[in-house]
This record gives structure tokens, sequence and C-alpha cells, in this order.
């Protein structure tokens, strides 16, 4: 079958791309379908007797409440997902609002910007979360929050620095001469211009924030049991890793695959939406 | 006739992608004798670039195919081992760029980088800075024993240049290869470069090969012109006659192109169409469809280069 | 026909703030600048780098913010003006710049990129789109590259299209920097000869700024010259590139390769220093150390714009000397 479109083709045959896409695609209809694919409810005790090895009625053992770990793994795909996608829209959208605003006018409107990009970028996520929950309370989503205010600096940064280029090509300036809003500039000019390299961060940002998510929900200070959060799994697991590996195993591995996946789209994404090795 | 310095035999360069090969150079020929500016002109894509690049041998692209010779002093540079071209390049060809900022390196002094040439030869120390002193003057440096201790940033682009030329010179090459050596100059900074680079070449007899659009530059300093179009040499003589009288059509036509009156004394005549893209190799003249004498012959056979007259060669079917 | 632009003593000063290692240093970008530009006339600034021409335009349209001075268009003051009149003086310009490239937005259509202006104007979408049709017309271009992007046309077609946008916006003047520099000589004599016809038969005003001395004597009516921040002369194209007054001119004019290997010669003088030697005493001649005729006075003064013949201006202490050339031809 031969494919028309050079765009298309070239995704289609971009290796890291396609793997990325697929991973990506399984986990998201994982998380669609859970009640579907999971046999069990995540937080249903005692169905069978407690660290149960792997077998036919449970595919993933069972746990130390007695829970089935495939349903737990299954349903668990949904937290790090929503996790992740809503920490990326929260960054995107702070990101890319104030890089835009820093990068156009200039200044001393940049350097206030700049100046709290610098200032959050610096936090590590941690002491951060930890400062949020200490205000907001424990949770899940108080984690999202934390994780966004830290990250949303890195586009910030991106999108001012091509904010500042692309201010100063001619058809940015031509537009100002016929008397264009300084607003219509930024979202019709330039913000057009800078999504591909958006696209590209956000991608390789979801894989960083899930990262990040389980390792707080790992320390306690996000998800709250029963939650079936893979990193809360994995804190739970430690103290039973030699009597039930499993639980620690599964959970591991979902992870890993997610992440994986992730990484692999958002470098395959770079890959086909650089412009230098765009055809035209 | 003297002996040829180069001679440039059915030279071919194509581009590999995928289903097939693009035909940037197709089947070019010409010779400079030693001492002499042959000046290639013509507009982008042509293919001018390409051939003083393959002359040295600097292409990057893996994807090539090169086909046809390039004889220096006798030897075809297109069949040496990469060890002796690299004897050849920078020693008997010099090539300066059209911005110098990217050919000199921006953390060595300027007098350092010409010595590193002359050290190649053998001069080192004590005469090296000396010989470096007479170039720059000869290039018209001003206060050339402080340009010498100058980084490239610190000079302006015609300095810049001048350096360069100073650089090639230092090491008496018989044939200089200037690829739009004044494009990204002023005017009046060109003027002065390209003295200096014609009285230079006459006083080291070195022949330049002169790569360029602009046609007052090689009207200014060219012996021969060979004009380009689309990855062929349509046609190639000696400079007056071919200003005086081009035969090619696409000479004419870019010729009555150029702005040469004020709008009250007459109009230029802009030529219908556009430069094609590169393409496969096609054996038809690839001016034909822009051409005002195109006859049906054109568009099926490329035409063959032919002597019109002594020295002066045309691909042309009509004319 | 009337001025339409009454530029006055504009200055345009960049300021390089002290840091903690380096000295402040001021560029004057544009000094002392008084010209009127005519309706219906194509003006031609000419000069090299550093000769403030980009700096001047951009302060017609407002894109820099001049230093002092004044400009007047068509009765408005541009200089100090707020934010109301600003937008009321940019609507007597088009402007096209001069990289094909990027002077049109690589993520709009064609279409989108013409109409956009007369959006902003408050025009209904139907009526600007029938109005980009007649523009894409005017420019030689088939209507079917309303839909294509940017990246799909050749250099030439990307100036066409983004002369038609400046077309629909029916300027009072169109300020056009370098806009064939960037294209082959085929291409270039397609557009310039295009714009000539447009001039012609809208009546346009065209401010046309280059370096190309040959462009500039095929297209202008009047030239301007321009030398580090200075208009230095100006006059019909007859007056300033036959009889050019001002040191500078003269080696413009002697600079600029000629065309015809006839002419070629080599008592051709070839004048020294590069744009940018200016003496150190800020009062002086900006020539002094490049001017073959200089004297003791050019070192102290900047001399003052006199008036040589009817709209013959030009800046020099000798402005009636004899120029080497015309006395060469004189023999």
């Amino acid at each position: 079958m031969k494919i028309k479109n050079a765009a298309l083709r070239r995704a289609l045959s971009n290796r890291n791309f396609m793997i990325g896409l697929i991973m990506v695609i399984i986990i998201v209809l994982v998380a669609i379908f859970a009640d579907f694919i999971a046999p069990y409810a995540y937080d249903d005790a005692d169905l069978a007797p407690k660290f149960t090895p792997p077998c036919k009625e449970h595919l993933f053992g069972t746990d130390d409440f007695g829970r089935d770990l495939f349903s737990r793994v299954v349903y668990g795909s949904r937290i790090s997902l929503r996790v992740a996608l809503i920490a990326v829209v929260l960054e995107v959208f702070l990101g890319v609002s104030i890089g835009l605003i820093a990068g156009y006018y200039g200044g001393n409107v940049d350097r206030v910007c700049s100046f709290i990009a610098d200032l959050t970028w610096s936090m590590p996520p941690i002491i951060m979360s930890m400062a949020v929950i200490t205000v907001l309370g424990k949770g899940i989503d108080k984690v999202v929050i934390a994780i966004a205010i830290v990250a949303w600096a890195e586009y910030a940064r991106v999108v001012r620095a091509k904010t500042q280029s692309l201010k100063n090509m001619a058809f940015v300036e031509t537009g100002i001469a016929f008397n264009e809003k300084d607003s219509a500039i930024m979202l019709r000019y330039i913000l057009p211009n800078i999504v591909p390299s958006i696209i590209v961060l956000a991608s390789l940002s979801i894989p960083a924030t899930i990262m990040n998510t389980t390792a707080l929900s790992f320390l306690g200070l996000g998800a709250m049991p029963p939650s079936p959060d893979w990193g809360l799994a994995l804190s739970n697991s430690m103290a039973f890793i030699a009597r039930a590996p499993w639980m620690a195993i599964y959970p591991g591995i979902a992870l890993v695959f997610t992440v994986f996946g992730f990484n692999l789209l958002g470098e395959g994404m770079r890959d086909l939406l650089d412009p230098r090795t765009k055809l035209r | 006739m003297a002996e040829e310095l180069l001679k440039v035999e059915n030279l071919s360069i194509d581009y590999k992608i995928e289903g097939g090969y693009l035909s940037a150079v197709n089947d070019v020929s010409f010779s400079i004798e030693p001492g002499q500016v042959m000046a290639l002109v013509g507009e982008s894509g042509c293919g001018k670039s390409t051939i003083a690049h393959t002359v040295m041998r600097l292409s990057i692209d893996h994807n090539e195919k090169i086909g046809g010779h390039i004889y220096f002093q006798g030897r075809d540079l297109l069949a040496l081992s990469e060890p002796d071209m690299e004897k050849v390049r920078g020693k008997e060809i010099g090539m300066i760029f059209q911005n110098p900022l990217d050919s000199l390196n921006p953390v060595y002094r300027a007098g350092t980088q010409v010595e590193e040439g002359l050290k190649l030869d053998g001069i080192s120390g004590e005469e090296a800075k000396q010989r470096v002193l007479e170039l720059f003057k000869d290039v018209q440096i001003p206060n050339p024993e402080t340009r010498m201790e100058s980084f490239p940033h610190e000079l302006s682009g015609g300095m810049r240049q001048r350096v360069m030329i100073a650089m090639m010179l230092a090491r008496e090459p018989k044939l200089l290869i200037a690829d739009e050596p004044t494009t990204a100059l002023d005017v009046t900074v060109e003027a002065q470069v390209l003295r200096i680079m014609k009285d230079m070449c006459e006083k080291e007899h070195a022949a330049v090969l002169l790569i360029t659009h602009n046609f007052g530059i090689v009207a200014e300093i060219a012996d021969r012109v060979g004009i380009m179009y689309a990855g062929e040499l349509v046609e190639e003589g000696e400079i007056h006659e071919i200003f005086r009288q081009p035969i090619h059509p696409y000479s004419q036509a870019l010729l009555s192109a150029l702005p040469r009156m004020k709008k009250s004394q007459g109009r230029i005549q802009a030529i219908e169409g556009n430069v094609p893209r590169i393409t496969e190799k096609e054996d038809v003249c690839r001016f034909a469809n822009r051409c005002p004498y195109a006859e049906a012959i054109c568009r099926e056979k490329r035409p063959e280069r032919r002597e019109v007259v002594p020295g002066h060669w045309v691909c042309c079917h009509v004319k | 026909m009337g001025a339409i632009i009454k530029i006055k003593d504009l200055n345009k000063q960049f300021s390089f703030a002290k840091g903690l290692f380096a000295k402040g240093i001021t560029i004057n970008a544009v000094q002392d600048l008084t010209l009127d530009i005519n309706e219906g006339e194509i003006l031609g600034l000419i000069g090299e780098s550093g000769s403030g021409k980009t700096t001047l335009a951009r302060t017609m349209l407002g894109l820099t913010m001049a230093s002092g001075g004044h400009v007047d268009i068509d009765g408005t003051e541009v200089v100090g003006a707020s934010k109301r009149n600003l937008r009321k003086v940019r609507e007597q310009f088009a402007v096209v710049f001069q990289d094909p490239a990027s002077n049109l937005n690589p993520r709009q259509t064609v279409e989108s990129s013409i109409i956009r202006p007369l959006i902003i104007r408050g025009m209904s979408k139907a009526e600007a789109k029938e109005k980009a049709k007649v523009a894409l017309a005017n420019v030689q271009m088939d209507l079917s590259y309303l839909g294509s992007y940017p990246h799909q046309l050749s250099g030439g077609q990307q100036q066409r299209i983004a002369i038609a946008r400046a077309l629909v916006m029916d300027p009072k003047v169109m300020i056009l920097d370098e806009p064939t520099s960037a294209l082959d000589i085929s291409v270039q004599a397609q557009i310039l000869n295009l714009l000539l016809e447009l001039q012609e038969k809208l009546n346009l005003t065209y401010v046309i700024i280059t370096h190309d001395l040959n462009v500039i004597r095929y297209v202008s009516d009047r030239i301007a010259v321009m030398y580090m921040g200075r208009l230095v002369e100006y006059g019909s194209v007859d007056d300033v590139l036959e009889d050019p007054r001002h040191p500078y001119t003269e080696i413009l004019i002697h600079s600029v390769p000629v065309m015809n290997p006839e002419d070629r010669g080599s008592e051709k003088q070839i004048f020294p220093g590069e744009p940018g030697d200016v003496p150190e005493d800020p009062q002086a001649c900006r020539l002094a150390k490049r001017c073959p005729y200089v004297m003791e006075k050019c070192l102290h003064e900047t001399p003052e714009m006199t008036e040589i013949g009817p709209g013959h201006f030009a800046e020099c202490f000798l402005i009636n000397r004899k120029n080497a050339r015309t006395e060469e031809e004189n023999k």
C-alpha cells in the first residue's frame, strides 16, 4: 500500500514514534476500558488468601489484603494517566502564557517572570510537594499541583526564547506595522509557530511527571490507600518483598512500560517535528 | 595555447534520493589556464557552488554520485586518495567563502591562523611572522602589526575577507576558488576586496575560479565566464564576447534582466517562468520551457556543446 | 503633488548601558535628518551598513521610537505619538521586508495572510476575500495559490504575496526594504517591473530602501543617499547619479562594479576605509577619514545641507569642487 502523504510516511517509518505510539495506545486503552479488563474491583479484599502467587484466577497474584493485583495494576493506569495529563495541562498553560509575555514584552516584565521561573525551577519537587501538602493537605491531586508548580518553568524558558526570536521576524513586524494588537501577535503569529516545540516538550514531560508523582506516592505524600496507584503499591510491597515479590514486580513493570512508551513517543515526535529534518 | 591548469571534463554530480537520483550538475566541461580569472555565473540552484566544492572535494553529502574528471595539472582530483587530496587542498588550490566569519576560527588570532598555514610549508617562528606581516600589508590591512593580534570578531567583514585572502595566498596556490567572496560585504568594501584579490592573484600568478551571481564583479575582474543554468554550462567564452554578443538564449535573457539603466531609458526584460527545481536527468534542453526560440528538438534531445567561435562554447540547438 | 511625508531634524540614538566592565556607548543611528517625500513618487534610499536607512523606515512605521525630531505623515505627527495616532499613521503605510521567507506567517495560508490587515480594519471576511483576489491578480499570480502555504512557494512568489498583502491595504506609502536583494536576477527583474507597473497604474508612493545602486537607478524618481546616520545628498536620479556633489555619493558610484567589461580600467579609483571609520570628534564630518577631498575644517565641523540646484542638495563644504571625474571628462 503506497502511502501518499510524505509526512505520514515519515511518521510511520520512525521506529521510536511507532513503538512509543503503540505502547501509549495500549496504556490508554487499558485505562479507558479498565472496568472491562479488570476481573475484580481494586479494593475487594479477601478475594483469595493474602500473598497468593500468580495463578489462573489471579494473573498477578494477590497482595497483603488479599486483593487481586492484576485489577489493581489495571486501575492504577487510570491514576497515572490522569495525573500526568492534568499536570502537563497545567504546566503548559502556565509556562506558555508566562513565556509568551516575558519574551514579547521584555524589559522589566521579562525580568520579573524570569526571576519567578528560575526560583520555582530550582526547587526540588519533593520539597515543593511537602510544602504544598503542608498547606493544602495530602492527596494525589495536591501532588499534581506541586509538580506543575515546579515544572512549568521549563516550558516558559523555551517559549520565551522562541518568542524573542520570532518577534524579530519580518511577518511579525509587518503585523505590528498594520496595527495588530499585542494579544493577536502573541496568539496568531507567535504561538502557532511554537506549537511543535511545545508538543515535544509535553510528550517528554509526561513520563517525567509520572516518575515524580510515583516517587511522591511512594514516599506517602500522594495517593492514599486504598488507591491502586502504582507508587503506593510499590511502597506497600517493600515490606513483603521476600514473601511476595510479585507485589513489587508487576506494578514496577507497568510503570516502566508506561514511562518508556511515553519516552519513545516523545523522542519520535521530536525527530518528526524538528524543522531541520522536515521535508518540504 | 598554454597548458591547462584545471580541466573539468564531463563532470556530473547526482544526489541520491528515495527512488532515484537528482541531477545537480550535468556534464559540465571547462578549463582554466594558469593566471586566468574564470567566473562561473548563474542563479540559485544552478550548480556553480556545487562544482566549486567538488573541485576541492569538500562535499559532505555521502549520497553523491560523481562522474567525469577534474584534472589539475594533469592529475584527476576525483581519483586521488584522501591523503593525496589533502596535500592539494590549501596548498595547490585555495578557497575563500562567502562568510569569512564561518571560515576563520573564532578563538585564534588572525595572524596565528595565517601562520598555521605557513607552518605546513615549513616556515615558522620569526620568519613566519614577517611573512604574515608582509601579506597583511599586501592585502592592505591598516596597522598590520596590531591586526595580527586581533581575533576574528574584532575585525570587520572586509578585514576578515582580507585575512582569508592572505591566509590562502600565503601558501602560494596555483588556483584560488572564490565562492561569492564579496556578497556579504558593503559595496565600497567589495570594490576594495575585489581589487586586492585581482592584484594579488596577478602578482602570485594564481588562477581564480570565481563563483558568483553578480554580473558586475564578473565584468570587473573576469577573463572568461561560464554561464550555468539548472546544472548545465550553457555558454562559456571570453568576457568581452559574452557581454557583447551572448549567444545562448538564457545568457541573453539574463543580461537583459540586469538593471543597468534608468527606467526612463527602457525596461529590463524579465524571463517568464521560474528556475526549475533539481530533477532527474532528462535528455532535453532544460531551458526549453522558458526559451523564446525553442523548437521541437529542444524538448526531445539535450543540445551538445559546440564551439561556435574559437574559445566560445554554447549548448543550444537553435543558435 | 505635495509632500506626504515631512521629516524634520529626525534623531535616533541607541544607547548601550554601562556594564560592570564596559563603558556606555551611544550610537547615532539617525542624525538631523530632514527630507520630504512627495505623493506619487518613488524615492530610493541608498546606503551601506550603518547608514541608518532601515532605522529611518522603522521610525516612520513606529516600530522604533525616535529620540527626537518630527515625522509628519499626511498631517499626523509620529514622533511621540499617542497609541491612537500611531495606529492612524500606520494605516497610511504598508511595508515589505527583505527576506521573502520570513515575510509571511508560515502557519497561515496565502489568503489568510493577505486578508488579515483588512479584517483588523473591520472589513467583513467576504469583502476582504474579494479584495485579496484582486490583489493576487495585480501581482500576476494565479488564484489557485490562495490556499497555499508559504513553504510551498518559491522566493519570488513569496515576495509577490508580500506585495499583494501590502497592496490590499490601499496604502498611501509603500515602504520596501531591500525587496529584491534575496532574489535571483531573473526574479528580481519580474518584481521590479511589477512594482513599476503597479506604481504607474495605482499612483502609489514608494520608499525603496536598498544598497544596490543599479536597482535604485532603475526604479527611482528621486534618490536620497545616507551615510552613517546622516542624509548626505538627495535630488532627482539624474542629478544625484550624473552630478554627484557629495564625496560619498561619488565613492559609491565609483565602487559599484561596472556592468560592462569594456568600462573596467586600472585608473578606477578605489577609496579607502570602511563604513564605520568615523572620526573621534562627533562634530566632525562623518566621512572625514575616507574623503579624498578632506580639509582641516571637515575634522571639526559637520557641513550643512546646501542647495546645488532646484531640488538637489548635499552637505559638504566643497559642493562646488570639481569632481575628479568631471575634470577628466572636461579635459
